[in-house]
């Protein structure tokens, strides 16, 4: 009989080598005391070569497989070997061990209602649990509604193999309470037959809806866990941690765009309304020639209006900007100045046009279209207030 | 032999399952042996890349481990073990599915059947490995038949019938350390006779 612990450990006694071989085999078949355990595994850490022992462990294993009749499994294509495999698995295992160290403990802590789970797992659990949940429901109702025998037979056995599913699916997790349930119920349905009565039917379909709820129940306690987990999930966070922390803190929310370009719009109507309050002013008053680099008020009010579409589109300080902004379109008598250096900023095709009997007029096609859905006409803002085309409007996205 | 149930061996796990509970990684290591192939093989049903196959199952192994603690041997260890293999092989291939670069090649289910690989399983066996694994059971077979009869019924009871060395010492009216040897010295035949027919099948992967 050929044996790799003899082709490899010459330093060692044959004898010592067969045992080692033969206690390997009554290991493998669960029937070595802890004693032999414990001296089994001191033998082993001793050994130059440990994949040798490794080797022979999973050929006894193979080889009952074998003689069990399931020869194939031999054919299993594999990417890597046992051996590889196990190597592989070790160092991951070191990993986890390392990381153990620092996170401890490390099963979730038990609560009232709160099942000790385990939360790679439950967000698989919560899925399936839901879906089996609503196949039970489906089997129980088909149970009731049978019209013969064969299709209650059929119910019957449909009922079963989803609260045994159910019921190994949540004792997987570590989810003792519904595992308890749905055997409870497993063993209620087992005993009736498939031709039980309307009530006790109504009966499984009740508790069916008691399961239902302590799942819901599970699902609401352990978000809630998880919650109030979260800021102590981190044991020592490192420079790169706290630094997401700021950033996140920081960070803007996804809709910000949307909600900056609805601000402009609102921006621009508020201009709109004081422009058009100006105009008439202006109008009643005799004034009304505008120069692009002229001293009346209308050109600053335009300027800022600009000014507020930029800095909307640009930064939270933003806010502040709007602020001091609307402060200078209310009192109406900054310097002209603001128009050159706001258009200096401003972005996006914008078009002059300069009428000899009309003030001149930079248009922006964008404030156009927005104002035309705002108010259904662009026309009736453009004649009494030229200068709000000068607003710049920027793409929410940009 | 009184009560034939308590004659047919318990939880061959047990001891690992337990060492491993209490952080014993190389008793772990031992279960990843044993159920190494069938975990693969099992995968391998569901997905057609090999390295993927191998990825699943080391993601398998490492979730058991962690889940360790929570299993309570109301069930067989492997049937715990398929359940997580299922579940991690189901979440992976639904994060590739999510994952547009990744070639839907290998995948063994389609866009539409989500759940069809776990009621269908895909078998990946080829007229090779089919033939190949024939010549195996033969060799089994053949290596068993020639057994001194004392040695091949010990290994009978055990492997086949799943006795337990108490209750083939009953039976064969011998000590229970003559059955440990008689079933370790026929594993070492039949393996004598077996091995350079699964090495030279399987490239020694074992």
């Amino acid at each position: 009989m050929s044996h790799p612990f003899r082709q490899t450990q010459a330093s060692s006694s044959q004898v010592d080598q067969a045992e080692l071989a033969m206690q390997l085999c009554a290991l493998a078949d669960g029937e070595l005391s802890e004693q032999e355990y414990e001296q089994l595994m001191q033998q082993l850490d001793a050994l130059p070569d440990g994949d040798a022992a490794l080797r022979t462990w999973a050929h006894y294993h193979l080889l009952g497989e074998c003689l069990r009749g399931d020869a194939g499994l031999a054919q299993v294509p594999s990417a890597t070997s046992a051996l590889g495999f196990v190597h592989g698995l070790r160092e991951r295992l070191a990993l986890e061990q390392e990381a153990r160290a620092f996170v401890v403990p490390q099963p979730a802590p038990a609560r009232d209602g709160v099942d000790p789970l385990d939360p790679e797992l439950f967000a698989i659990f919560e899925e399936e649990g839901a879906q089996l949940l609503s196949q039970l429901k489906g089997a129980l109702q088909h149970w009731i509604d049978a019209p013969n025998a064969a299709d209650a037979a059929q119910a019957h056995d449909q009922v079963l193999s989803v609260l045994r599913t159910l019921r190994g699916s949540a004792r997987l997790i570590g989810a003792v309470q519904i595992g308890d349930m749905a055997e409870q119920l497993e063993g209620d349905a087992r005993a009736l037959d498939a031709k039980a009565d309307a009530q006790q039917l109504l009966s499984l379909m009740q508790r069916c809806g008691s399961l239902q709820t302590a799942f819901e129940s599970l699902r609401h306690n352990w978000a809630g866990a998880v919650a109030q987990d979260a800021p102590s999930q981190s044991v020592l966070p490192s420079a790169a941690q706290v630094g997401e922390v700021a950033a996140a803190g920081a960070m803007q929310a996804a809709n910000a765009s949307v909600f900056r370009w609805k601000m402009v719009a609102g921006v621009a109507s508020v201009a709109a309304v004081a422009v058009l309050s100006w105009n008439g002013v202006q109008r009643f008053s005799g004034g009304g020639d505008m120069r692009l680099a002229g001293g009346d008020a209308p050109a600053s009010v335009a300027s800022t209006a600009s000014a507020t579409a930029v800095a909307a589109t640009a930064s939270p300080p933003a806010t502040a900007l709007i602020g001091s902004s609307l402060g200078v379109m209310q009192a109406s008598t900054a310097p002209a100045q603001n128009l050159a250096s706001a258009d200096g900023q401003a972005s996006g095709p914008l078009r002059a046009r300069a009428n000899a009997g009309s003030p001149v007029m930079i248009r922006d096609p964008k404030l156009d279209e927005l104002l035309m859905r705002h108010y259904g006409h662009p026309l009736g803002l453009q004649s009494a207030s030229p200068f709000v085309h000068n607003a710049s409007v920027q793409q929410p996205g940009r | 032999m009184t009560d034939p149930s308590a004659a047919v061996s318990g939880d061959s796990d047990a001891q690992l399952v337990a060492r491993a509970q209490a952080g014993d990684v190389r008793a772990f290591e031992l279960l990843v042996l044993k159920y190494q192939r069938r975990i693969e093989r099992l995968i391998g049903r569901m997905v057609r890349d090999t390295d993927l196959v191998a990825d699943i199952a080391q993601e398998t192994f490492i979730r058991a481990w962690r889940a360790l603690y929570q299993f309570r041997g109301e069930a067989q260890f492997y049937t715990w073990l398929y359940r997580i293999a299922v579940n991690t092989a189901k979440k992976s291939l639904g994060d590739l599915k999510r994952n547009p670069a990744i070639a839907q090649s290998a995948l063994r289910s389609g866009d539409d059947e989500e759940d069809a690989p776990f009621l269908e399983p895909v078998s990946a066996e080829t007229p090779e490995s089919v033939l190949a694994a024939k010549e195996i059971a033969q060799a089994v077979n053949a290596a068993l038949e020639a057994l001194p009869e004392e040695l091949r019924q010990a290994v009978t009871y055990r492997e086949i019938d799943g006795l337990s060395y108490e209750a083939i010492a009953q039976v064969m009216g011998c000590p229970i350390g003559t059955v440990r040897s008689r079933i370790f010295r026929a594993r070492e035949a039949i393996s004598a006779r077996v091995k350079p027919l699964l090495e030279n099948r399987t490239g020694k992967r074992w």
